[in-house]
């Protein structure tokens, strides 16, 4: 084994990965090599020094993180976006059912605004939920999508239902 | 060494369910390691700090999807490396971002510690990653490799190279004291 074959080999040696031969032909080439012997030495005291580094102090990052962190919902935050997540997902679920009841053999289709109606409001249903879960990521912006969105699906109702009673469920029943 | 800490499921499950107080204890445990992480990794101290808030917030943020089956730690340090990444690539782009510090000749004065530590400031970003967090935060190569988005083969001679690289840096300081002791296998 030649000086640079064992230069090559001197961080595998280190970590144990050379085979039985190569470490014997490396030692035995560090016997009597104080240039090579000198190199793998260094390679052990780096291995060494490395794993027994120092580690950064850091000062305590806690108060600071938490100042960053968004501000914690108010009580009344929550109350009014849980009141409301609640009251969209009521809403979703009649609309929702109201859809069931127009999907009758020969209806469907026929009222194209009320499945995007129903999806929205699901959606909207959503976000304040999951804003509630995260415990205050943006509640205010939420909120107000949220209370966009329900009064778009009221109007989208107000336009909507009384046309579908009349045509549709009484169609049914006359069909029948 | 500082190992990325494990705390306990019950501390990481209150703070997934918006405990503030229990994700400040994970703060205070993991804070040095967080930080020792972005600190090789960015080489400066203030933007390491920086950088160490705001992969704590990113994790805040990222609580409710982690998975509890698997192992904190890793998963922080992930975050943490990202978080090292972004910040050094914003430096980058600023006039007189990167580096902030350059690597100097060791000192002759200096210790053994001191020198490596500037050693492996002056290594190459993916060897100062993977030095960083195998040797300073504890972690295997597999975990390394997960963590980095390397193979695993890729970590282990990046490992060696960086090794070899800090050999040849620190001959002459350590060739003074050279005694013949082989810390090796």
């Amino acid at each position: 084994m030649t000086c640079g074959d064992v230069l090559d080999r001197i961080e595998l040696w280190t970590e144990g990965l050379l085979s039985k031969g190569e470490a014997e032909a490396l030692e035995r080439h560090c016997d009597v090599c104080s240039s090579c012997a000198g190199q793998s030495a260094l390679a052990g005291r780096i291995d060494a020094e490395l794993r027994r580094m120092a580690p950064e102090r850091a000062g305590d990052l806690a108060p600071a993180v938490l100042a960053r962190l968004a501000p914690e919902p108010r009580t009344w935050e929550l109350s009014l976006g849980s009141g409301l997540a609640l009251a969209l997902c009521a809403l979703a679920a009649v609309f929702r059912s109201e859809l069931l009841s127009v999907r009758l053999p020969g209806m469907s289709g026929l009222w194209p605004a009320w499945p995007e109606a129903s999806q929205a409001i699901q959606s909207a249903a959503a976000i304040p939920l999951s804003a509630w879960r995260t415990a205050g990521e943006a509640p205010a912006s939420a909120w107000g999508l949220a209370v966009l969105l329900l009064a778009a699906a009221v109007v989208m109702a107000r336009r909507g239902f009384p046309d579908r009673r009349v045509h549709g469920l009484g169609e049914a029943l006359v069909e029948r | 060494m500082v190992e990325f800490p494990e705390p306990e499921a019950a501390v990481v499950a209150r703070a997934r369910g918006g405990d503030r107080e229990a994700f400040a204890e994970i703060v205070r445990l993991a804070q040095d390691a967080v930080l020792t992480v972005c600190r090789r990794i960015l080489r400066d101290a203030a933007l390491a700090e920086e950088c160490a808030q705001e992969a704590f917030l990113r994790a805040w943020r990222a609580l409710p999807a982690f998975d509890a089956g698997r192992r904190f730690a890793p998963w922080l340090a992930t975050i943490s490396i990202n978080c090292a990444r972004t910040a050094r690539a914003r430096s980058a782009r600023e006039p007189g971002g990167v580096p902030r510090e350059q690597a100097s000749a060791p000192s002759p004065d200096a210790s053994l510690g001191d020198a490596l530590r500037g050693a492996v400031d002056a290594l190459p970003l993916p060897y100062r990653e993977a030095v960083a967090l195998h040797y300073l935060a504890g972690f295997d190569c597999a975990e390394v490799s997960r963590i980095t988005g390397r193979p695993v083969s890729t970590v282990k001679s990046d490992l060696l190279r960086a090794r070899a690289l800090l050999r040849n840096r620190l001959a002459a300081l350590f060739d003074r004291g050279g005694a013949r002791d082989r810390g090796g296998a």
